[in-house]
């Protein structure tokens, strides 16, 4: 016969192994949500080498309705498309920092810059880019603006931008600033100029 | 193989004998064959063929047939081309709302003679109002400032439901038009005082009086000086035109009612001869016929009206007298005098709509719904400052781009704004379309770019933008005036412009007296710059 010592022993020891247990799943689970928390949403471009380059960068402030100039060194790679689409998605990831002063919705991104007989450039975003922006005259016209007056400064000679959603052509933004049409860089140069 | 079969010469003469065959069409209607013809041939013809005579049987029922059917379709043709012009005025009628927070007008319908009108589009500018259609049900939550929400749940097609948790007979089944709940327009009297907890009084020409007096008028003849009187209970704005041998005088912003009498009389006066009065459309009228020309004036703080015979030295001033000649504003006397009318519009457009909510502002309330507030606030300010205007939608209905501009593009507009609201920034930012000026000026062509129709017109919209622009800044608002690639203003061939509200310093958007100081501005920015508009069309 067990003795009253050893049953208060073994059901200690049962219960703590229990209590150790479920802390030890409580320990794994904040870890794994820790590292999800982590990952980095923003867009990745393919790695390159070479020497970073100075680009610059038109960067929207909704806190005045303004759009500024910032400088970068990027390291960027040969193809017009490619270093379009690069360009961009180091706008976008300033965009997607925590602390923007104009925040896109969370996965936005460019999918893909083409040239069309190098005037006319086609920037391809992808749905959460538009479905997630704000709705607003100013803020969606902040937005097209500064992607517009970024791609532009970085090809000169591109005069005209056309912007698609996920490869299909939509009628705006967020309900308000046009999608259909080809926007004109000379016209949005001088509306950057006004804002700045 | 084709079967012949010829007829008896009784019942038929020479050239007329048909021929039938087999093979022939089934169904001919010949004008030549008359009923009697038929009527003989048959039973000869059954007894020659059977199979034959039966197809003869055949045809001459249908000829019949095809005779009555002839005659019946163009019976119902001509009662529909008869009854055509009233339907299309049934298609354009409305309800105008006197509330003591707005007047606004909604659209009716017209169902089975019964005239219907959507009960969310009138309650929706007197408190929050929610509404869901689920298959053939349609419930509305309403809740009115201060008060508890009530709750109204129709079926399509079944004149019984429920109104603020008990029953309710409406006078006439309820209908569901594209999710949207109409009740007949009669209803209104019975079914609103249960949600508003107001006095509701549903008066003759579709004028719906919510917690508001009616206004009564009467007429006297004044002897020294010569004139018809009309007193009013309170102020009053009329449209006033003259046509030969009568004067009209129409109520659309304020809910005069007619007098118990009907408001008709005989005067025994040597000008002043008769009025009536007739209510329609959601305006009162009241008509003075005259023996000779007439000039109104304004006087008790616009509670009175007086109507004088013309002088002999203003008679010899008196040109023939336009077909329309209203008075926009009350100071000015003689009716003969007032400016020719611009039947030109300002169209107004509530941005969004139906589905499409637009933003979300302060307090959880979608665009959509303080894009339609301030569009009728300011059209309430233009028409009170003489300005015809047209809004795009009146109601919570689903509008894309293209038929906005279409909208616009089909009045005869003098000028179009867009109306759109937004939480962040301050005060109100004015667009004009993001496009390079034509050098043309405007001037009619065979066909015109859709996307750049409205290039042509950036001076003027500018010129616009920046007047309504300057009204706000002189009322202490901050106002940035940006070109925006804004749909559709690139697509409106007319003056136009958008506004997006923004809340003020420290205070919501929705704020009633920051409205109503923007649609002020806006109404006397356009005001202003009427005469250039309309030279510039």
């Amino acid at each position: 016969m067990i003795s009253r010592r050893l049953q208060i022993i073994l059901a200690v020891l049962v219960l703590s192994a229990l209590a150790l247990g479920y802390y030890t799943l409580r320990l794994k689970r904040r870890a794994e949500s820790a590292q999800t928390a982590t990952l980095d949403a923003r867009p990745m471009t393919p790695p390159v080498s070479g020497a970073p380059e100075a680009v610059r960068l038109f960067v929207a402030d909704d806190r005045d309705g303004s759009i500024h100039e910032q400088q970068l060194s990027l390291v960027l790679p040969a193809s017009p498309s490619s270093r379009g689409l690069a360009l961009l998605r180091a706008l976008v990831a300033d965009y997607l920092e925590s602390t923007s002063t104009h925040k896109l919705g969370d996965g936005a991104d460019i999918r893909a810059v083409y040239f069309v007989n190098d005037t006319l450039a086609v920037v391809d975003v992808n749905t959460e880019f538009a479905d997630k922006h704000r709705s607003g005259a100013l803020v969606e016209e902040l937005t097209v603006a500064s992607v517009v007056q970024t791609l532009s400064a970085a090809f000169p000679k591109v005069t005209q931008v056309k912007f698609l959603v996920d490869g299909k052509q939509r009628e705006t933004l967020a309900g308000h600033a046009d999608l259909k049409g080809i926007y004109d860089v000379a016209l949005v140069s001088q509306v950057v100029r006004e804002m700045q | 193989m084709a079967k012949k079969i010829t007829p008896p010469r009784a019942a038929m003469s020479g050239s007329e004998r048909p021929e039938l065959h087999d093979s022939a069409p089934e169904f001919t209607c010949s004008p030549q064959t008359t009923t009697s013809d038929n009527a003989q041939l048959a039973p000869q013809a059954f007894g020659i063929h059977a199979q034959s005579s039966r197809r003869v049987w055949s045809g001459t029922i249908k000829a019949k047939f095809c005779r009555r059917a002839l005659v019946l379709a163009v019976a119902l043709l001509a009662v529909w081309m008869a009854k055509l012009p009233a339907q299309l005025a049934d298609a354009e009628g409305q309800l105008r709302v006197f509330a003591p927070q707005t007047t606004y007008v909604v659209p009716t319908v017209q169902h089975n003679g019964v005239q219907y009108v959507g009960l969310l589009e009138v309650l929706e500018p007197l408190g929050r109002v929610e509404s869901h259609a689920d298959q053939q049900k349609w419930t509305l939550r309403f809740t009115a400032a201060a008060a508890r929400p009530a709750e109204v749940e129709f079926t399509q097609g079944q004149a019984r439901g429920k109104l603020a948790g008990s029953g309710y007979d409406l006078p006439a089944e309820f209908l569901l038009l594209g999710g949207r709940g109409f009740v007949p327009v009669t209803a209104l009297g019975g079914v609103l005082p249960r949600l508003l907890s107001q006095a509701v009084q549903l008066q003759p020409g579709n004028r719906l009086l919510i917690g508001v007096p009616g206004f009564s008028f009467r007429q006297q003849i004044r002897q020294n000086p010569h004139g018809l009187v009309l007193s009013f209970s309170s102020a009053v704005n009329p449209m006033i035109a003259t046509e030969p041998g009568r004067i009209r005088l129409t109520f659309t912003r304020e809910p005069v009612i007619r007098p118990p009498d009907g408001g008709a009389q005989t005067f025994s006066d040597p000008v002043f001869q008769s009025s009536s009065v007739a209510a329609a459309n959601g305006a009162l009228q009241l008509t003075v016929n005259v023996a000779n020309p007439v000039t109104a004036s304004f006087s008790d703080g616009n509670k009175t009206i007086t109507l004088s015979p013309l002088s002999a030295p203003q008679l010899a001033e008196v040109k023939p007298p336009p077909a329309e000649t209203p008075l926009p504003a009350p100071a000015q006397p003689a009716a003969t005098a007032a400016p020719a009318p611009s039947r030109r519009v300002v169209v107004i457009d509530a941005a969004h709509g139906g589905s499409d909510h637009g933003a979300m502002l302060a307090g959880n309330v979608p665009e959509k719904d303080l894009t339609l507030s301030l569009a009728r606030l300011i059209e309430h300010d233009l028409e009170a400052q003489g300005v015809a205007t047209r809004m795009v939608r009146t109601g919570d209905t689903d509008l894309d781009f293209e038929q906005r501009a279409a909208a616009a593009n089909s009045a005869r507009v003098l000028a179009y704004i867009a109306i759109h609201a937004a939480s962040e920034g301050r005060g109100v930012r004015l667009y004009t379309a993001l496009l390079p000026a034509s050098p043309q000026p405007p001037t009619r062509k065979r066909f015109l770019a859709w996307d750049k129709a409205q290039a042509s017109w950036l001076d003027l919209s500018g010129n616009l933008a920046g007047s309504v622009a300057a009204e706000l800044s002189q009322r202490k608002i901050a106002v940035r005036a940006l070109a925006s690639p804004l749909r559709p203003l690139n697509n409106i061939w007319a003056p136009a412009i958008a506004l997006e509200v923004t809340p003020p310093a420290e205070e919501d958007v929705r704020s009633g007296a920051y409205l109503h100081t923007i649609s002020a501005a806006v109404s006397a920015g356009v005001a202003a710059m009427r005469a250039k508009l309309e030279a510039g069309q």
